[in-house]
């Protein structure tokens, strides 16, 4: 148990050295912290990369707004998106789009664990149940 | 179909243009009934979350980088990277007087199959205790029917009072016959228009039985229902076959069931039928958790397990409802081991123990009440006066009786104060016996046990006092109704009155033989 926890902590510090100024994720420094690691191996390699590679996923979702959309978006609204959840979280944030016709129309944001669902077909499935 | 149409456009307009927001997580793995999940930051603990399929559970480690929820169905179709999301919601059930004469289970859904439950009030699964401020003082009496109990062991609206014992020694009995007796307290006071009298204040109940055999149950509510019972009682059922979550969640649920009759100035008494298994199911539910496993396996927050749901019971005052909610848990020991882990939790916890001995049982003696290991911690407060007047001393002569019983197996000469005390003590035992299913009124118990002090069984030879209990019992409610009446009122024995009894009795005297 010990153990696990040395390796999150350790997981952790990789992460914090993998941030640029910005805060965000740079692929430079990530390269650059996996070479150190490679160059001298620590105990339980495998796991504390896989600990960081889970640490590293969730500071990149955190990170980003996967925007999915049925119908037309713009680019206005995607800088407007960017511009609200960068102010919401106290972060930058970079939004990336999806097309998801499965919506019928609207958007669902996805902002690490949180989403924001603005579709069509979220109504309908909430009318569903609500009506059976 | 017209009102189907109107059914979607009122849903239509009730839906809003804004976001939803919703935080989810991924299933990690999933064994055992408990899924863990990846995300979820923003789950609060004892939350539900929603699984694909409508498939609920309830958060109960929040971990660093990974959430244990306890899954509350069927986890059969749930995989690993399925989707969970969180409702925002505590686990809530319906309560109200919608679910009386219905049997639901720890999510108060319906399981007998008599439609849905009419009720739209939701009461949270897991709430804090009245403080000390709300509370009041516990004098009113809760009877039980059984005289043994409510002549020695008085237990009070409010109170929380242990029935303990091995398997098979009639705790569930005692629980049930309790029950029946609130219903015939109730139809003995509700009037033909369906409304109870003035000042009377009817007693609901609520049954939950947490991982029995499903042919109990079932045989528990035809009981009642024979009995005239189930319309004044709700049984929550988390059977053995339910999972180990729903057995944890039943007992908060009927607690949820009962504060709603304690809140809204009425009085519910509630049995949990079994603690020792409903901690079993916690023990299993937080070794899956992989919580530290402590004393017998069970994890160090057992106690708060069983104290946060027992301190639920309590006589609220005027300014908080005015209710009650009476507590009866019921413990099953091994072999008579009042000292193991659970037993002396639970034992420590309640204001009090009704002891049932595996000895006494199979001597015939039912119920098998220790007088001498059973207590109420409530004591006489919770006492109607001429109980306490004929009953007061009682307890003591069969501590005595017991003693010397012990003693007289090796002697056989014994002088006239031990003997006397001795043969009381055997027709006390026998006045005692009382067959399941047939509780006592209170001013029944009082005549006859007024009949035993006053020495009138004295002559009569022990195997003959049950047959002799009986017959009096049944010349009061035939013939002497206004008698018993009078006792009913619940004031001191007049000396008015104790010339009625000695008539009555004396009476009685002349035709049984």
């Amino acid at each position: 148990m010990a153990g696990s926890h040395h390796i999150k902590d350790f997981a952790k510090k990789l992460v914090t050295l993998s941030l640029d100024a910005d805060g965000q994720a740079s692929a430079e420094r990530v390269s650059a912290v996996l070479d150190a690691l490679g160059q001298n191996p620590p105990r339980d390699y495998k796991k504390l990369l896989k600990q960081y590679s889970k640490y590293l996923e969730v500071e990149v979702s955190q990170g980003q707004a996967k925007v999915e959309f049925a119908g037309p978006l713009g680019a206005e609204q995607l800088t407007a998106i960017e511009k609200k959840f960068t102010e919401q979280y106290n972060r930058k944030i970079v939004a990336s789009t999806v097309e998801n016709p499965a919506l019928i129309a609207g958007v669902r944001i996805t902002v690490g664990d949180d989403v924001y669902d603005a579709s069509v077909a979220t109504r309908l499935a909430l009318l569903e149940q609500n009506v059976a | 179909m017209s009102s189907v149409l109107e059914q979607i456009q009122q849903e239509i307009a009730k839906l809003e243009t804004k976001t939803v927001k919703t935080n989810v997580g991924k299933i990690t793995s999933v064994f055992d009934g408990v899924a863990k999940l990846d995300g979820l930051s923003g789950c609060m603990y004892n939350e539900m979350i929603e699984f694909p399929g409508g498939v609920y559970g309830i958060a109960l480690n929040l971990e660093e980088d990974e959430v244990g929820v306890v899954v509350l169905g069927d986890y059969s179709n749930l995989k690993e990277g399925d989707e969970a999301k969180s409702t925002g919601r505590l686990l809530s059930v319906p309560v109200g007087k919608g679910l009386l004469g219905r049997v639901v289970d720890a999510l108060g859904q319906p399981i007998d199959g008599k439609g849905p439950i009419e009720s739209d009030i939701l009461y949270p699964v897991e709430k804090i205790a009245p403080g000390i401020i709300p509370r009041k003082s516990v004098d009113q009496p809760v009877q039980t029917g059984i005289m043994a109990i409510d002549a020695m062991i008085p237990i009070g609206r409010g109170q929380r009072e242990l029935i303990i014992g091995d398997r098979s020694t009639g705790k569930t009995t005692i629980a049930i016959d309790t029950i029946i007796n609130q219903a015939n307290i109730n139809n003995q006071h509700k009037k033909e228009d369906g409304t109870f009298e003035d000042g009377f204040r009817p007693m609901y109940s609520i049954y939950v039985a947490v991982g029995q055999k499903q042919s109990n149950i079932a045989r528990t509510i035809k009981a009642m229902e024979e009995a005239g019972a189930l319309e004044y009682c709700t049984i929550v059922a988390a059977p053995a076959a339910d999972n180990p979550a729903n057995q944890y969640i039943a007992p908060f649920a009927g607690a949820a069931m009962g504060e709603y009759y304690m809140e809204n100035g009425m009085d519910a008494l509630i049995v949990y039928d079994d603690l020792t298994k409903h901690a079993a199911s916690y023990r299993q539910i937080s070794l899956i958790l992989k919580r530290p496993a402590g004393r017998e396996a069970y994890p160090g927050d057992v106690f708060y397990l069983h104290s946060r749901l027992l301190e639920r019971s309590a006589r609220v005052n005027e300014n908080n409802g005015n209710g009650s909610l009476t507590a009866l848990p019921i413990i099953e020991t091994q072999a008579g081991d009042v000292a193991a882990y659970i037993p002396t939790n639970v034992i420590s916890i309640t204001d009090g123990q009704v002891f049932l001995e595996t000895d006494l049982f199979n001597q015939g003696i039912r119920p098998a009440v220790s007088v001498g290991l059973s207590v109420s911690r409530v004591g006489s407060a919770a006492q109607v006066k001429a109980m306490k007047q004929v009953a007061g001393k009682l307890k003591g002569e069969l501590a005595q009786y017991r003693e010397l019983a012990a003693f007289a197996q090796f002697g056989s000469d014994l002088d006239a104060q031990t003997k006397s005390i001795l043969e009381k003590g055997d027709r006390l035992v026998e006045l005692f016996k009382q067959p399941p299913l047939s509780p006592k009124k209170a001013e029944e118990q009082i005549a006859l046990i007024w009949a035993m002090q006053a020495g009138y069984f004295k002559d009569i030879d022990v195997k003959k006092v049950t047959a002799a209990v009986q017959s009096l019992h049944e010349f009061f409610i035939t013939a002497k109704g206004d008698l018993l009446v009078e006792l009913r009122s619940g004031g001191k024995i007049s000396d008015a009155t104790d010339e009625k009894l000695k008539a009555a009795v004396e009476e009685w005297k002349r035709s049984f033989k």
